[in-house]
């Protein structure tokens, strides 16, 4: 394809004047439409989990319960975030440079590894074939579509960060982009780069897995399983995390019009992210055998806590940009005009100060608590940890995801919102509904209910554990909270998936575009 | 703009942005400090390991069992709740007498362990077949036990009664009787 065909391939956007190829709008389009079919797959098992987990509905038999929970984590922390994650990145590289998207097939090659790969997991899951958990400790065994069906989806997603990177490259040589990357661009590119690493520490613990689930190899150390899985499993949080700091700076700008303070400061921040928070992975192996005490101690710290002093540099900046954009319009009152004045009735807005709150206070205060190794005891494996990551993971990055979405369906996707009333509400009803179930399984846990456990009254135990009643009624917490989540969270889906097949068409400008800073032939 | 490419952004730090910094620098040392701390006031988890493999410590722990099992006059091994078949009592010799071994095996913690308060106890602990979780409740301490690995954990109960060992380590469900949330065992502490 010559350059010339490409320079007819862009479209201007009306509102913006954002540059869009059209290729790369299709790609855009695919992940972040899968993303939302396997949000929906993830609610309902988050649902159907959390109504038996409430003692006194106790919906699901003991089978289905496990094998929902598999199904639960994989959807949600997996594919759903991650293939909104690769429409994120393709925006980032594509769209914000107003540059063209090289490797257009090899972008829809990668989507389609990575939907085989779900789809064999899905179908392996749901079939029972691998009640493992989303964490597959062996030596319990799923069948091995499962960890080939992982082992493909994550192959697909490294050659789209590999593609974002030359992306990046081509954007440079060709002269589409000049200069420093934009604020949001950086924050991505940090995401991908936490990505990559995070990839092929997945592979160190799938691809034995697999080959161990057919017979090639015959053992596994579990220890060196948990390890590599956890390198994996954690960092992939850390994608989330540095993706959705840029959607918070994205966010504060579309809706408030915010310019970060000091781009040094918080480019900084991004870098201590890169620094520290792989470290964060060991966490989850604080109470294990086999680790020595330095090495506990060491990556206990999070290497001085570097990533958490970027996070607290965003938590500064973030809401700074907001304050000081709007003391320009002119709130200027008091301590607070500002923020009481802020468009609390766009969702664009509600949902990045929700999201801030639930994941940067709660999560975060949460998370690093739990990392502490004295009172890692006290927390390893029972609801408490998942008390913490829903608030991060959920009221954090989906709540974040879910409100650029608003943003992304009329930019990216040119369709008119479909039911903006109801967008108004939504991050609010998520929001309230991740707070209520994540502080019943907070508090449930600090009592001791243990987490992935179908039943904590142990009908069929032969010992019978006397728990603080107190307990129940926080799990109570946790099944009325996760209905008010799963309305918040269908009314996303609604609004989502009418405006992408029935919303009206946004026209746009065809515009031939050229790279403007082309070097000289 | 976060969206557009900045110019000269290599700017100094303002006067709040430098006071937020060196606040969030001093809270990271001083959490920093606190992790060798702990190690020294003896907070942490043990990092004392063996390897091992099911079926040496199978061997290890059964023969413990049969050795500190308790009998009653007739000279009759006693169970935790008095009948046949049930999970062995044990009266586990204290550090100076000897080690402790608790088997984790799908779904049963065993033996139910009996301890004297403010002695000293070295408890191995290992799995049988997949990973499963010690969580000691009332109390709320957890730890994670694994196939292959000899973890030991010294411990002195300074309070009496009955407590509980639930797993939580996802650890297999099989029928409707048994599995995962069915693994419970005990620890008795008398004076």
């Amino acid at each position: 394809m010559s350059i010339a065909d490409i320079t007819n391939q862009f479209r201007t956007c009306p509102t913006t004047g954002l540059k869009v190829h059209l290729p790369a709008q299709r790609l855009i389009w695919i992940n972040a439409v899968s993303a939302v079919v396997f949000l929906l797959i993830g609610g309902v098992m988050a649902l159907l989990i959390a109504l038996t987990r409430w003692p006194a509905v106790h919906l699901l038999p003991q089978d289905l319960f496990y094998r929902f929970i598999t199904a639960h984590g994989l959807n949600m922390l997996v594919f759903w975030i991650v293939f909104f994650e690769m429409a994120g990145i393709i925006f980032a590289a594509q769209t914000i440079l107003g540059a063209r998207y090289p490797g257009i097939k090899f972008g829809w090659f990668n989507y389609i590894l990575m939907i085989t790969g779900a789809i064999m997991v899905e179908v392996v899951v749901f079939m029972g074939k691998a009640d493992v958990m989303f964490t597959a400790y062996p030596p319990l065994k799923a069948n091995p579509a499962f960890y080939l069906g992982i082992i493909l989806f994550a192959v697909g997603a490294l050659f789209n960060c590999f593609q974002f990177i030359y992306a990046l490259i081509i954007a440079k040589r060709e002269g589409w982009h000049k200069g420093s990357l934009p604020l949001f661009t950086y924050g991505i590119l940090t995401a991908v780069i936490i990505a990559i690493f995070t990839l092929v520490s997945g592979a160190a613990a799938f691809i034995p897995a697999f080959l161990w689930s057919i017979g090639i190899i015959d053992h596994i150390d579990p220890e060196y399983y948990r390890i590599a899985f956890w390198g994996f499993g954690h960092s992939a949080q850390q994608i989330n995390l540095a993706a959705m700091v840029a959607i918070w700076y994205l966010l504060a700008h579309l809706t408030t019009g915010a310019k970060p303070v000091n781009e040094r400061m918080s480019r900084w921040a991004f870098v201590l992210y890169l620094l520290g928070i792989n470290l964060g992975s060991i966490h989850h192996n604080l109470v294990d055998p086999g680790l020595s005490a330095t090495y506990r101690i060491f990556n206990t710290s999070y290497l001085f806590y570097a990533a958490t002093i970027g996070s607290m540099i965003h938590a500064f900046s973030i809401p700074a940009a907001v304050e000081t954009a709007q003391r320009a319009k002119g709130y200027t009152r008091g301590l607070f005009q500002w923020l009481t004045n802020a468009p609390w009735g766009q969702p664009g807005f509600s949902g990045m100060a929700l999201s801030m709150v639930i994941f940067g206070f709660f999560g975060g205060v949460t998370g690093i608590i739990l990392s502490v190794e004295q009172l890692n005891m006290l927390s390893h494996n029972n609801l408490r940890v998942p008390g913490h990551f829903h608030m991060t993971v959920v009221g954090g990055t989906s709540l974040a995801f879910m409100a650029v979405t608003y943003y992304i369906l009329p930019l990216v996707l040119q369709r008119k919102l479909i039911g903006e009333k109801w967008a108004k509400y939504q991050p609010y009803i998520f929001a309230i509904g991740v707070m209520m179930f994540s502080t019943g399984m907070h508090f449930a846990g600090v009592m001791g209910a243990p987490r992935r456990h179908w039943d904590v009254t142990f009908q069929n135990a032969v010992i019978q554990v006397p728990f603080d009643p107190a307990m129940y009624t926080m799990l109570g917490l946790v099944g009325v909270g996760a209905v008010v989540a799963f309305t918040g969270l269908l009314i996303f889906i609604g609004i989502a998936v009418l405006t992408v097949f029935f919303g009206k068409k946004i026209p746009s400008q065809m515009e031939p575009h050229t790279p403007p800073h082309a070097p000289a032939a | 703009m976060p969206l557009s490419t900045p110019k000269n952004w290599w700017q100094p730090f303002n006067k709040e942005e430098r006071i937020w910094l060196y606040i969030s620098i001093a809270w990271g040392l001083i959490m920093f400090v606190m992790m060798p701390l702990g190690h020294f006031w003896n907070q942490n988890v043990s990092s004392e390991t063996y390897k091992t493999d099911p079926e040496e410590y199978r061997q290890i722990a059964d023969k413990f069992i049969a050795h500190y099992q308790r009998k009653d006059a007739k000279g009759e091994a006693i169970t935790h709740n008095g009948k046949p078949g049930g999970i062995p009592l044990v009266d586990a010799p204290s550090k100076e007498n000897g080690d402790v071994f608790l088997v984790a095996q799908a779904w049963q913690f065993r033996p139910v362990l009996v301890l004297k308060k403010n002695k000293t106890y070295r408890i191995h602990m290992s799995s049988l077949d997949y990973q499963h979780g010690f969580s000691l409740q009332p109390q709320n301490l957890n730890i994670q036990i694994l196939p292959y690995y000899d973890f030991v954990i010294t411990m002195s109960p300074n309070e009496t009664g009955k407590f509980f060992l639930i797993c939580n380590e996802y650890c297999m469900f099989a029928g409707e009787k048994f599995g995962h949330d069915t693994m419970v065992g005990q620890v008795i502490v008398e004076d």
